[in-house]
Parts: structure tokens; sequence; C-alpha cells
């Protein structure tokens, strides 16, 4: 579960926010799609989501944890997966998923198999011994996932998770949504690729000029912008574009 | 030529960070400030290294013209001044010419690869012209003070800190490129390119130690400074043949008449010539080496092991040090102190025992007591200083900051674990000087473990405080890791920030060696400043980074 309250956040004074007032809600067991035009305040959201950021005003809670009080046990809850796989080039990928796993405090065994599992979904056993510098961006972009997976967390932050990734990959990771959300998790993810989020998600909330616009299944959007048409054309409506 | 130019202002631009200036100003009157501020300070420090250089020229002219050999300590001082800039090409060289992350994005453009490399071989270039002036100006001005200097002489002088750097850059570059290529057929190149930059960069300053070491015994500084210049002049004159320039620009400022054009124009012509060569070796090398560099980290094992830490903590510093000491750049200016140190204590040592001095220095320092204790902490504290790695602790983060921002550790633990990765290299660096000091003077055995203390406790405040720079303002946007570390004002900052600290710490044991107070109230002193100083900046520096990183993106 993820609870936004009024969360505002302005980069230079007196500037326009980058996300004003933002009153979202993601319930469990739910695949929610956040979606906006560039610059419409999606990655800034995300990142005070995760607690890269603190924003201006307002809350989140993480089932439960709030980020800005007690930011250590959230971020325990949550798996992010930036919108560009800046890594520590000069590790291998091994190396990182065990810093991540010491960090994240998964034990030994329960890493082991978890890495495996993920090493042979992604097909990156071959290349979790060469350094991370050596990689494409899709691999890179696994290795992230993978990362962000280890240590099993309740919500997933996904921003673009698929850019990168060959159609299997993103094929598979998208069946891992589903899974984890049956389960009872949540999943909160960001793509430009209407089409995914249209299939894959419960709902959808549509930010634009920093301010959620829209939010609902996609029945709801429909009839909240008056358009039986797709997901794309839901979106242009409603951001005006 | 006019893409050349456009792509050559972008690249001069990024390379020596005008456009980030630029645009950092851009954010208002602070930041103006800021940037006023950080000049102030860099003028600070140069005008320090200016004064104590002006000293030496003064120093060698008057002992020159007192000797009837004027034109000694601008032969002395260009010439050797070469290997200097080589030096400092070299730290350079690997980084801005080979490869960096923009590499593949400058290939994939409609630009010829020649353009590529002429516009970062131009903004190397332009790098040691700063240089070039430093060591020229003073010399030069010093002698036409001493001896009176025409027009031509200025002009020579002016023009001649342009075409000075051009040997010694040339040399750097072909030996990057060189090292690169040599290294893509090794598996773990990097570690070959370092291990190389470590060999190339000992074998010059060593070379300068002992160009500019003393050549006499005698007591008049005077004499021995006329001494040392005049016993190398066959060592400057062979340099003169490999680096002609600085024997021929010496010639023309000191010889005046036509004698000095035809040595001017020589130079000029040397330097236009070198240059053209290295055009065309470099362009055939540049691009056939730089893209083996973009294949660099695969492994043979395909076998792999999950072997992590139990300790937040530990996953830290192991983290610290695996990219230390797997980064070229990282290595060599964070490590570079413990190669170094050791290297000078065998040098001087042996230098003196060559001339018969080894009883005198010896007997010097553990005849009266507290002058082993005062030089040996000094010796370690200013050595250990020179670590960069301290003061780009977040820096060098960069972009993969997300990762320790997303963490679920506390900012104490974090800080803990790149604490202790920067506390061990101070050590390492202490513990290898103290024990040589040990093993080639013989000191009291009490006086030696009182100043290996003070050193250690020394080094709390050095790593803590360096670390609070960085915390403060991080330069986390970099494409190459020699902005995150070399290119970092954080660390020029925390590098004066730890020499003045280890004047501070000497202080003590000094006045002991002076006499004024016994050996142990001044260990008793240092102890008493170092872990005091040293505990209360590091809780300081945990408690400033709890409050800001949280503001740091």
């Amino acid at each position: 579960m993820i609870s936004i309250t009024g969360l505002s956040k302005t980069y230079s004074k007196g500037g326009k926010p980058a996300v004003d007032d933002l009153d979202l809600f993601v319930n469990d067991g739910e695949i929610f799609g956040f979606i906006g035009p560039n610059g419409a305040g999606k990655s800034t959201t995300i990142k005070m989501l995760t607690g890269i950021i603190p924003p201006d005003s307002g809350s989140v809670v993480i089932n439960g944890e709030d980020m800005i009080e007690d930011p250590v046990e959230a971020k325990k809850l949550v798996g992010y997966v930036p919108d560009s796989p800046d890594l520590y080039e000069r590790l291998t990928g091994i190396e990182y998923l065990d810093f991540l796993g010491d960090i994240y405090e998964v034990p030994t065994e329960v890493r082991q198999d978890r890495i495996k599992k993920y090493a042979d979904m992604f097909e990156m056993s071959e290349n979790l011994n060469d350094q991370i510098k050596s990689y494409s961006h899709g691999m890179r972009q696994k290795i992230v996932v993978m990362g962000a997976l280890l240590h099993d967390p309740e919500v997933w932050i996904l921003d673009e998770p698929m850019v990168g990734l060959d159609p299997r990959a993103a094929h598979l990771l998208k069946e891992e949504m589903r899974n984890h959300c049956k389960k009872g998790n949540t999943v909160f993810f960001s793509t430009h690729v209407l089409e995914v989020a249209e299939k894959l998600c419960d709902r959808i909330g549509i930010i634009s000029h920093g301010k959620l616009v829209a939010t609902g299944t996609i029945e709801e959007l429909r009839e909240k912008a008056s358009q039986d048409g797709s997901l794309e054309s839901i979106f242009l409506s409603v951001t005006g574009e | 030529m006019k893409k050349f130019m456009v792509y050559l202002k972008f690249q001069l631009k990024y390379l020596l960070g005008i456009s980030q200036i630029k645009n950092y100003m851009k954010k208002g009157p602070k930041a103006v400030l800021g940037i006023i501020g950080i000049g102030f300070l860099f003028l600070i420090v140069l005008a320090s290294f200016l004064f104590l250089y002006l000293m030496m020229v003064v120093g060698m002219q008057t002992a020159g013209n007192m000797a009837g050999l004027p034109s000694l300590m601008p032969r002395f001082m260009i010439t050797t001044g070469q290997i200097v800039i080589l030096f400092t090409s070299l730290l350079s060289a690997f980084g801005m010419m080979a490869g960096g992350k923009s590499w593949e994005f400058e290939a994939s453009l409609p630009v010829k690869s020649s353009y590529i490399f002429m516009s970062r071989l131009i903004s190397l270039y332009a790098t040691e012209i700063g240089f070039s002036a430093f060591i020229i100006l003073p010399a030069i001005i010093v002698y036409a003070i001493f001896n009176g200097a025409g027009v031509m002489y200025w002009i020579y002088g002016i023009l001649g800190i342009f075409i000075y750097p051009v040997i010694p850059v040339a040399i750097a570059v072909v030996i990057a490129l060189l090292v690169t290529m040599l290294s893509a057929g090794f598996k773990k190149k990097e570690l070959f390119t370092t291990i190389f930059s470590l060999i190339i960069m000992v074998v010059a300053i060593v070379g300068n130690m002992m160009l500019n070491s003393s050549g006499g015994s005698q007591t008049d500084i005077g004499a021995d400074l006329v001494a040392m210049m005049s016993g190398r002049l066959e060592t400057l004159n062979i340099l003169s043949y490999i680096l002609p320039v600085a024997g021929l620009l010496t010639n023309a400022l000191t010889v005046p008449g036509l004698t000095g054009v035809l040595n001017f124009a020589g130079a000029v012509l040397v330097a236009m010539v070198v240059a053209v060569v290295l055009y065309i070796i470099g362009d055939k090398l540049y691009f056939k080496t730089v893209s083996k560099t973009t294949a660099a980290g695969k492994s043979d094992n395909k076998k792999y092991k999950s072997a992590g830490t139990k300790s937040v903590v530990k996953a830290f510093f192991v983290k610290e040090w695996r990219l230390i000491l797997r980064s070229p750049v990282n290595l060599l200016n964070g490590l570079f102190n413990i190669v170094m140190g050791p290297i000078m204590l065998f040098f001087v040592f042996f230098k003196t025992s060559a001339e018969g001095g080894e009883e005198a220095l010896v007997g010097f320092l553990n005849n009266y007591d507290g002058v082993f204790f005062a030089v040996t902490i000094g010796i370690c504290l200013f050595m250990s200083a020179l670590n960069l790695t301290w003061a780009s602790t977040i820096s060098r983060e960069g972009p993969a900051f997300w990762i320790v921002k997303t963490a679920p550790v506390p900012v104490r633990d974090q800080m803990k674990g790149r604490f202790l990765a920067g506390y061990s290299m101070h050590l390492l660096c202490v513990v290898p000087m103290v024990i040589i000091m040990a093993v080639l003077i013989k000191p009291d055995m009490i006086e030696l473990l009182l100043a290996a203390l003070i050193a250690a406790f020394a080094g709390f405040f050095m790593v803590a405080s360096n670390m609070m720079i960085d915390i403060a303002k991080p330069k986390l946007i970099w494409k190459l890791e020699a902005e995150a570390i070399k290119q970092n004002v954080n660390s020029v900052i925390g590098m004066l920030i730890s020499w003045v600290w280890a004047i501070v710490i000497c202080i003590a044991p000094v006045l002991s060696a002076v006499g004024v107070i016994s050996l142990p109230v001044a260990f008793v002193i240092s102890v008493v400043l170092a872990v005091g100083a040293g505990v209360g900046t590091y809780k300081g520096m945990i408690k400033f980074a709890e409050n800001k990183i949280r503001y740091i993106w």
C-alpha cells in the first residue's frame, strides 16, 4: 500500500512546482501505472516516494511506514528501479548484487537462491562475473531489476523498467509483476508505453504539470475523459496535448 | 576547419569546466560568491606555492650571480621544469585522452577521429599552459631583475610559455596511448595501466628529486646551490637533447642578439615539428587504442559465487576499496602517497649516506629528544595528506548515488564504512613509513611508538574533515572519474586542511625538539589534540551527514 498526501516539491524558490499537492493511494495487490508527459513530475514523484529527495510538504507512507519520519524502515519495504541504470561500473554484477544483499540484510542462502532464480530468468548467469561497465544497456537494466527484487520487497517502484529489456525479459518482468500483486503486494510503475500500461495496470494515474489530472481504472478514465478510445486518446485528451 | 573549431570549442568548454562554471553562476548571486570564494582559495594556495618557489629561484639566482654563472638558474629551472610538466601531463593524459563515457557518443558523430584526438590534446595542452606559466614566469622575472632584460627577452619569455609544454605533453600522450594499447592485450588491463603509470610517475618524481638535491656537502647554502646546479650540468645537457625546447628557450633568454633570435626560432620550430609528429602518430593510434578500452571488464570465469559480508558497515567499506582499487585514476590519486612516501624516505637516506652524511643524519634524529618524534609525525602526516579520495567520498558515487540514497541503511552506518575505508588508507601510508624510519634510523623504541600513535590518531581529523567538505557540496555530475576526484575543488580544499592540520599537530613535537617542553608533555598535548579533534570532527561529520545527505541529489 502506498499513500501519498499533499506531496509538493519545487526545485527553485519562486519557480513552478515540479509536483503540486499530489494525493494518491495505491491499494495492496494493485499494479498502478503512473504516466504523464515529459517534465510532468513523474520522476520527481518517484524520487520522493523512494526517499531520494525530500518533499517540501506532504507525506509518503508505504505499508504503514512513513518515508519522511522513518526512511530506513520504509526503504526496507521498497524495491526501486530508476529510469537510468547508473551503477557502480567497476563492480561485477555479482558484487553489486551482494552489496545490495548486504545492505538489505538478505540472508546468504536466500540471497543465493534468488540470484540464481533471477540470473536464470534474465539469462545473466554467464555475465555476473563481468564488470558492469562491460554490460550493454539492456544488461544493466536487468542487473538493476535483479538488485531491486533481491530482498523480495513488498512494494515495487519501477521507473520505466522495460526500457532496454529484450522482449523476453520484458515479458518475464511483467509476469513477475502480476505474480507479485497476486500475493497482495504492490507495484507502482511509470512508463511511456501506454499499451503496456493499458494491458498491465489495475489502475492508472496521469500526471501533468505536477498535478494528478486523472486516476482510476481504464474504464473510469474513459468515463472521466468522455473518451471511448485507447489510453493514448485519454492521455492526450486529459493532458491537453 | 570550421567543424573542427566548433568541436574544439565544445571540448574546451566541457573538459576545462567552463560550461559547468557558467551554468553554476546562473544560479544566482550566492553561487557567484561561491565561485569567487573558491577562486580566492585557489589563489591563496597558488600564492603559497609561488612564494616558496620564488624564494628558491631568488636564492639560486643570487648564488649563480655571485659565482659568475648568471644563466645557471634559468637553465636549471626551465630544464627541470619540463619533468614537472611531464609528470602533470601524465596524471591527466590517461583520463583526458583515453575514452571516458562520452567516447562512444563522440565516435558516432560525423566528425573525423583526428578532430576528437586534437580537441582532447589541445584541452590537455591548455591545462599545462598554466603550469608552464608557473614555472617560467618567476624564473624569467627574477633573472631580469638581477641581470636586466630587453623587449625581446620578454617576448621570448611570454611566448615561451606556449611552446614550453609541447614536448612533455607529446611524450605523455604517446605514453598514455601506447600503454592503453599494450594493456588491451592483458586481461587485467586496468591494473597494467595503473602499475605502468605509477612506475612512470615514480621515475619522474625521483628523477626530479635527484636533479634538485644538493650536490655538495658545504655548509654555505649559496655554494651548495651553485654546486647542485653546476653538478647537474651534464644531466641538463642530456635533457636539453631530449627536451630541446627548454634548452633553446633558455639560450634565447640568456644570450642576447642574433643568437637569441635563432635559438627562439629553433625552439618554435622544434615545438611545431613535435606537434605535427604527435598529430600524425596520435591520429593513427587514437581510434584503434580508445576503441579497445570499451571492451574492458570481461571475465573468463562464468561461474559466479555470491559472497556477501554480514555487516552493512563492512559492505560499504569493501565497496569503497573495490571501487578505488579498480579505477586507475582513483588508485593513483588516492594511494600514490603509499608508494611515494617510502621511496622518498629511502631516497633521502641513501642519498645522504652516499654523501657520507648518514652518521650526522642518524645522530641528529636520535641524539636530541623529540627530534625523531617531530620529524616522523611531520613526514607521515604530510605524505598521508596527499590522499584525494577522502574529500571525494560522495562525489565518486556520481550518477550511482541513487543506490545509497534508496538503501535502508542509516546515514551513520554508511559514513562509518566510508570513514573506515579512508582511515585504513591513512594507516597504509603511515605504518610503512614508521617501519622504514625504524629500520633506517634505529631510534629509541618508545619515541618511535609515541610518534606512530600520534601519526595514527591524527588521521581521524584528516579523514573526517575531508569527508565533511565533500558532504557539504559533492560533485555528482561527471563524465570522467578524474572529474570526481582530481578536478574537484573539494580535494584541493581537503588536502589544504590536512596540511594545516599536520602543521598544527607538529607544533608540540617541534617544541619538544627545541627543548621548550619535554617529550612526554608534547606527546600528551598531541594525543589530546589528535584524539579530541578527531573524535569531535568524526561525530560532527556524522551529524552533518545525517542532516545534509537527505537533501543531496
